[in-house]
């Protein structure tokens, strides 16, 4: 069977907007959070976000957003995307440079392309706005493609001239940890030779702000502990954005090209709770069941994994569901250090997946584990749990990273050394 | 140049049409804005980029624009010409 690895990768993100960046933030543990005071209203209590830096894109018109001078594209690139597109497109750049391929190099029919975003509520609302101030009569054209959730596939297939697979994935936190697995099994089953899968989000208000409707950002003011995963006092999450691209390749095909590899896609896994819309299952059963079916997809024992990049986001109630999850599956063996780096980047929501599953990738390559940053008081839910509060400098042998997105949905993946 | 006037009308048109090009042009940027000079085939222009420039003069001057009526417009002078007895039209 083909086997998918990493071979490229692209940040922007509240942590840094390139890979030495972002790997110097996870190996000394700087978050990247900042204050800001939503819609100009002092009263709402969410103050904390992981917004990317280098980026403008207040305005819902593509002609007034700035951007790192690195990157340059042109109106019939811009014109049709949202400001995560934009981030999506500068990370898409980034990725493509790391694994040493040309623009070109992607319409050959043979790369695919998987992308999960929720669309952009910023430009979406803009746009309805706009629509029903003409009373319906007219809109802009571009109010669709730029907007709604695939927004992401539609530009990036058309600007790269994709011409294998394109797919969106929409699975809410767990939507691009889908997208991988998918373009995992798309490589082994010999569909494509090479997949570009891509997360990206926003921060601005109409994206964040529902999360507070539905009480699960943190309040928490002070940017130096509002994401404190597992910890006793944590009251939410920490919304964040920007993009994380992953080329993911068969094995032959990187070798063929002599292209550097990050680390081997070794399987993956997924789990409903069958539980509740929105919160997860109190002993995380889907969560583990996904664990459980990434392992042995991977032909991993748990004893095997070194770390666990865990999805906890610094809710009360789903990083307690996770850390029973934890304990379920390597109760009877392995001790892996756990950490959630979102204590770091914040909750990028349906981006999280690949951003985490990179970051695995660097530590797989660059030998760390990043620690716990915030934990202070461990919650007694992750009695047995390691938990280490620094980075720990070890190559681990296997890493695991899990997702979960409303409904239940869980995802993992499993990553390995390449050559082991 | 006077307000409402219909050189002015003119220059907008063609404004308007610099800020909608999706396309860098090969020329370095010396395009003949004469009235025969063509939308798709000499500046670019693709059938977003046109309702685009279509949706902006609809929002601008609080008219309404058909497909049909988009299909017929080919050319830079036809817009001129097309915008120019829209107003007129609604004025009437």
């Amino acid at each position: 069977m083909p086997r998918a690895v990493i071979t490229g990768i692209g940040f922007i993100t509240s942590i840094g907007n390139s890979r030495t960046d972002v790997l110097r933030s996870l190996r000394e543990l700087r978050h990247g959070f900042k204050t800001v005071e939503f819609l100009g209203n002092p009263r709402i209590p969410v103050r904390v976000v992981g917004a990317v830096e280098g980026f403008e894109t207040d305005s819902t018109n593509w002609r007034d957003w700035r951007y790192p001078e690195r990157y340059r594209f042109g109106p019939e690139a811009l014109r049709s995307v949202s400001p995560h597109g934009l981030y999506a497109l500068c990370a898409c750049e980034q990725a493509l440079e790391d694994a040493r391929l040309g623009a070109g190099d992607l319409a050959d029919g043979e790369t695919g392309l998987f992308c999960a975003s929720a669309g952009s509520p910023f430009l979406f609302y803009h746009y309805l706005r706009q629509q029903e101030e003409a009373r319906g009569e007219r809109g802009s054209p571009m109010g669709m493609v730029s907007s709604i959730a695939g927004t992401l596939n539609f530009n990036l297939a058309a600007h790269y001239h994709i011409r294998g697979a394109v797919c969106g994935f929409v699975s809410a936190c767990a939507s691009s940890s889908h997208a991988l697995g998918y373009a995992i099994d798309e490589i082994r089953l010999g569909r494509q030779r090479r997949v570009l899968v891509v997360g990206a989000e926003e921060t601005h208000a109409e994206t964040v702000l529902p999360f507070a409707a539905m009480r699960a950002l943190s309040v928490n003011p002070d940017p130096g502990s509002a994401s404190r995963p597992f910890d006793r006092r944590r009251d939410g999450f920490v919304s964040s954005g920007g993009a994380a691209v992953m080329v993911v390749e068969e094995a032959g095909l990187a070798a063929e090209r002599g292209a550097p590899v990050y680390a081997e896609l070794a399987g993956w896994g997924q789990a409903g709770d069958g539980h509740n819309v929105a919160l997860s299952h109190p002993e995380g059963s889907g969560l583990a069941q996904a664990m459980r079916r990434a392992l042995r997809d991977a032909a991993t024992p748990p004893d095997g994994i070194d770390y666990v990049n865990a999805h906890a986001t610094s809710t009360p109630v789903g990083d307690r569901s996770e850390a029973a999850a934890l304990k379920a599956v390597f109760c009877a063996g392995g001790r892996p250090a756990i950490s959630s780096t979102k204590a770091l980047t914040g909750h990028a929501l349906s981006m999280a997946g690949v951003l985490e599953a990179a970051i695995c990738a660097l530590a797989v390559r660059d030998g760390f584990v990043p620690g716990c940053a915030h934990l202070v008081e461990p919650d007694p839910a992750c009695d047995g749990l390691r938990l280490p509060l620094e980075t720990v400098e070890a190559r681990p042998r296997a890493v695991l990273n899990n997702s979960s997105g409303f409904g239940g949905s869980n995802v993992c993946h499993v990553l390995k050394p390449f050559p082991a | 140049m006077q307000t409402g006037s219909e050189q002015a009308l003119g220059v907008l048109v063609v404004e308007v049409l610099k800020y909608f090009l999706a396309k860098k042009l090969d020329q370095k940027g010396e395009v003949r804005w004469v009235d025969n000079v063509r939308l798709l085939e000499e500046l670019g222009f693709d059938s977003l980029a046109t309702i685009e420039t279509v949706f902006f003069f609809e929002d601008l001057f609080q008219i309404s624009v058909s497909n049909d009526e988009i299909a017929k417009v080919k050319t830079l002078g036809d817009l001129r010409r097309f915008v120019r007895d829209k107003l007129e039209s609604a004025k009437a």
